[in-house]
């Protein structure tokens, strides 16, 4: 893979939330929410960052918009180190990376018609030409009418909302979506529609995306590669086709396990993990899943798991030989 | 395209379903359309009292008609000046009506900006204007406004500003409240996210949202600020003599109780039942616009 | 086999600003003893309202329009407010979506469970208080011992916000199956929590069933939890329930065309499979669509659907609610 195929690029991304306390508000600790996320998306591929709450992904999606700052790591967009961008770039940036938040509904001002919101957006970017004949036509790309500019947040179904969500994202014309559990809130055939849009957005148009999510049946739907997170490292990655199929981790394996099927009798591997994660505001030394995992050995209480390839772009973060 | 046509008109008459219920809601309860019509009556007084009755009527001094009884000729009687208090009450609306309104507009303009501005910006520029807030706060609002109308004096405009002082912190609390909440909603992650400015975000999307429960708080509290400043003419911090604010023809009236119980009674009842209109009101207004309350 | 709740022909509408809101439009169930029984449906079908009308907590602003709810040979919805509190929280128990909301914040788990088994009659009435605090205390050691907790003493002491989201759940259960209910209502009980978890609830809440043989309602929009873990499923659309009948033969071969879209609009996780979306959205259940509820969605739509709606009918040993299938309802 040559790197000018790479659109989004993470090294060792790590991000702590300070805790502050006493009067003179000073730290006294931290949440490790994310301590190690590693991994490339190439142009026009969809990837997506799999793990239960407090796994740390949805942090990695703020970091990768700047919405929050990284503690430690890189990140590189087509190639160039963002970081550290200001003011006129951070805003060139920004433009090229959108975001999909979960809740449509709270996402959007409640006060403000789609129109306002959308072109709004627009202007804030100094967009040129008729920027409303623009929002007519995004709507459109969407499967909404120019009627629907004239509504506000509450007066679409769930369904259109998101579709709107979407389509204030578009209007900047930007390369790399963020979808943050975009179908989470929506009912199994409004979340079926929008799947849809959003892989003949992603056929017509050529958007890259990151899929943050814990559903793995709307990744295996959707994604070309996922990469599997808990408690802020990644543990496993590799393309969803072979995750889905040979998944080397303990825990990608329970979770895959976990998931219901909709199949009266279905045949599956009979993983329940014991406890739940445990608090973020320690650090891990050794492997973040020791504490949950069924296959574990002695040398999971000694020592950080190496990282292996299993096959070619296949990792595993797991003392297991496979 | 049909479908969407039917939706288009269906959600407007939604819009005009809500704003029926909306209606409906205000004037179903009794106690609210009884305030609505005290204020009402009360507001037509302040607008078109001066034609109604001679507006020099407080510099018509005249001791030859001193503590005269209710009568025909003077319906309320006359004070010691000898001045109709019929005609007083009637021109004294204008000024209750005006430094309640004004007061209450202008502390929520100052405390709607403060707070706004310390929610927003946070750190050091929040702390030092919340601990301004907390110091007024500290004091009784009356007992502070008594003391700064004595320091400035006596007179219509220094009451206002007294009253102005006291009233803004409430709403700026409020406001901070407000805009420290809204600030954490998504949307206004979103915006950031889309890369709009923190200016834009905070003028068009945080205050618009943060500010339509100060309108239910301004409502509420016209009343209590119209007792505020009859209860500090009253005690002689008030306009002068010759400005018939209704605090103050009370107090012109006070040393009379006995002799001429109608200079204190009638300017009184007339204070107590227009600001018990106004808080009626904005009850009212409170249910209509907080769907909380609604069922 | 034994019907421990029989649901005839109810109907709940909501008043608000809008109009009434035809929630339920006359539905029909049944659950029989030690089965758990899945009902499913989307935003606005109307499965919440229906375990609110059964338990009788239904918001103010609601109407009884019709039906009955028979409840071991009672019908609940006839009993007074003071009769229906000594079935609710004893014969019938529930669990929720989220356990944050339904324990409460200041008092110590201990406390709120006592005052659950002081709804048993057989425990109120010990005169002798200490020997009622140990049959409580013995009671809630064993309920947490059941959902497998792994030190009930100190969860007793707790306060809720010290507790995980799936431990809260283990409590909310332990405390529903604590007084052998005949019925639990179970509203959408693992959708807060993360896949590993809700699989940990899931079949604790299916061991204590079959250990207790209770009957369960689970409500939930998961069609996956439902195949997993049911016995029989109802599918719920727009206030009605338009199919019912044994998880095997609905999941094998759905006839409802609002089921087969259902199905068809699932991605899945065991398998490549491609998805297909069911057009349109939900209708306004205050100007429900004439005829058919689904018929502007569905793709089988004739003309009878536009006009009249359909009656429940039985084919191929279930129930279906639809035009496609004229076989007249027999038996039963």
């Amino acid at each position: 893979m040559s790197d000018s195929d790479i659109a989004l690029r993470l090294e060792g991304l790590q991000k702590w939330f300070p805790i502050t306390g006493g009067l003179l508000q000073k730290t006294v600790g931290y949440v490790y929410a994310v301590d190690d996320a590693t991994f490339d998306i190439k142009k026009g591929e969809t990837v997506a960052l799999v793990g239960e709450s407090g796994s740390g992904k949805s942090t990695v999606g703020l970091v990768i918009n700047q919405l929050e700052r990284a503690t430690g790591g890189r990140i590189f967009y087509n190639g160039k180190e963002i970081s550290n961008l200001k003011g006129k770039d951070l805003n060139a940036y920004r433009s090229k990376i959108q975001m999909v938040f979960q809740d449509p509904q709270a996402s959007m001002d409640p006060r403000m018609r789609l129109k306002d919101a959308i072109i709004e957006v627009m202007k804030a970017h100094r967009i040129e030409g008729d920027v409303y004949k623009k929002a007519v036509e995004i709507m459109e790309r969407v499967g909404l009418s120019e009627e629907h500019l004239y509504r506000y947040p509450h007066e679409l179904s769930g369904g259109q909302r998101q579709r709107a969500v979407i389509a204030r994202a578009l209007s900047l014309n930007p390369e790399f979506i963020i979808l943050d559990e975009p179908t989470a809130s929506l009912d199994v055939s409004v979340q079926a529609q929008v799947l849809e849009l959003l892989r003949e957005l992603q056929r017509k148009y050529g958007y890259t995306y990151l899929l943050i999510t814990h559903n793995l049946a709307v990744v295996r739907y959707i994604s070309s590669r996922t990469v599997v997170m808990y408690r802020g490292f990644w543990v496993e990655k590799s393309t969803t086709k072979r995750l889905f199929k040979s998944a080397a981790h303990p825990y990608t394996l329970a979770l895959l396990s976990s998931v219901p099927i909709p199949e009266p009798g279905a045949v599956k591997r009979d993983i329940i993990l014991q406890g739940e994660p445990s608090n973020p505001t320690k650090r891990a030394t050794l492997c973040p899943f020791a504490e949950r995992c069924p296959l574990i050995m002695p040398i999971c209480k000694e020592k950080m798991p190496p990282i292996r390839e299993l096959e070619q772009d296949h990792f595993v973060r797991c003392w297991l030989e496979h | 395209m049909t479908s969407t046509n039917r939706n288009s008109s269906r959600t407007g008459s939604l819009k005009y379903k809500e704003f029926r219920y909306s209606l409906h809601l205000l004037f179903s309860n009794k106690l609210v359309v009884f305030g609505m019509c005290i204020v009402l009556f009360f507001s037509t007084l302040a607008i078109i009292g001066p034609l109604l009755v001679d507006p020099n009527e407080p510099m018509n001094v005249n001791f030859k008609n001193d503590l005269l009884p209710p009568s025909w000729e003077h319906p309320f009687g006359t004070d010691d000046l000898g001045r109709d208090v019929f005609k007083l009450v009637i021109l004294g609306a204008r000024y209750d009506l005006s430094i309640s309104l004004l007061v209450v507009a202008i502390a929520a303009i100052v405390g709607i900006f403060v707070g706004a501005v310390s929610g927003y910006v946070g750190g050091k520029v929040d702390e030092l204007f919340m601990r301004i807030v907390d110091i007024l706060f500290a004091f009784p609002g009356l007992i502070l406004a008594m003391a700064i109308s004595m320091v400035l004096g006596r007179s219509f405009l220094n009451l206002f500003l007294s009253l102005v002082l006291v009233w803004w912190t409430s709403y700026a609390r409020f406001m901070r409240g407000q805009v420290l909440a809204e600030r954490e909603k998504l949307y206004v992650k979103a915006s950031k996210s889309l890369g709009l400015s923190n200016f834009r975000t905070l003028f068009r999307h945080v205050l618009p949202n943060a500010v339509f429960p100060m309108i239910i708080l301004a409502t509420m509290d016209i009343g209590s600020v119209m007792l505020s400043a009859a209860g500090l003419s009253f005690i002689g911090l008030g306009p002068s003599p010759f400005e018939p604010e209704w605090g103050t023809l009370v107090n012109r009236g006070a040393p009379y109780l006995f002799m001429a119980p109608w200079l204190i009674s009638i300017p009184g009842v007339t204070i107590l039942l227009a600001s018990l209109g106004f808080n009626l009101m904005g009850d009212g207004i409170r249910d209509v616009l907080d769907p909380r309350l609604r069922r | 086999m034994e019907k421990v709740l029989e649901v005839k022909d109810l109907s709940v509408q909501f008043k608000t600003y809008r109009g009434i809101v035809k929630a339920l439009n006359g539905i029909s169930f049944d659950v029989l003893k030690g089965e758990m029984l899945g009902l499913a449906g989307e935003t606005g079908s109307g499965k919440s309202v229906t375990s609110q009308a059964i338990m009788r907590t239904l918001p103010e602003n609601s109407k009884i329009a019709g039906g009955s709810v028979l409840f071991e040979g009672k019908d609940l919805l006839k009993l007074t407010e003071k009769d229906i509190e000594m079935v609710r929280g004893r014969s019938i128990t529930a669990v929720f979506q989220d356990p944050h909301t339904y324990l409460n914040p200041v008092f110590r788990i201990g406390q709120q469970f006592k005052d659950i088994l002081l709804n048993d009659p057989a425990i109120s009435s010990i005169k002798d208080k200490k020997k009622r605090e140990a049959t409580i205390n013995e009671k809630m050691t064993q309920s947490f011992r059941d959902v497998k907790m792994p030190s009930p003493e100190r969860i007793i002491r707790s306060y809720p916000h010290e507790l995980s989201g799936g431990m809260k759940q283990r409590v909310l259960i332990a405390m529903a199956f604590s007084l052998k209910p005949s019925l639990i209502i179970a509203d959408e009980p693992t959708t807060a929590l993360d896949v590993t978890i809700q699989a940990q609830v899931l079949r604790l809440m299916r061991e204590l069933q079959k250990k207790y043989h209770t009957s369960v309602v689970l409500i939930t929009h998961d069609l996956g939890v439902i195949a997993e873990n049911c016995d029989r499923i109802a599918i719920m659309y727009a206030g009605r329930i338009v199919e019912f009948g044994d998880v095997k033969t609905v999941y094998a071969k759905p006839l409802h065309p609002y089921t087969q879209g259902l199905m068809r609009a699932l991605p899945r996780a065991d398998k490549d499979a491609q998805i297909e979306s069911i057009g349109g959205t939900v209708p306004d259940l205050v100007n429900p669509p004439k005829g058919c509820t689904f018929h502007e969605r569905c793709r089988n739509v004739m003309d009878v659907c536009k006009t009249s709606p359909p009656s429940p009918l039985f084919h191929e040993g279930r129930i279906v609610e639809c035009h496609l299938y004229n076989e007249p309802l027999g038996g039963s």
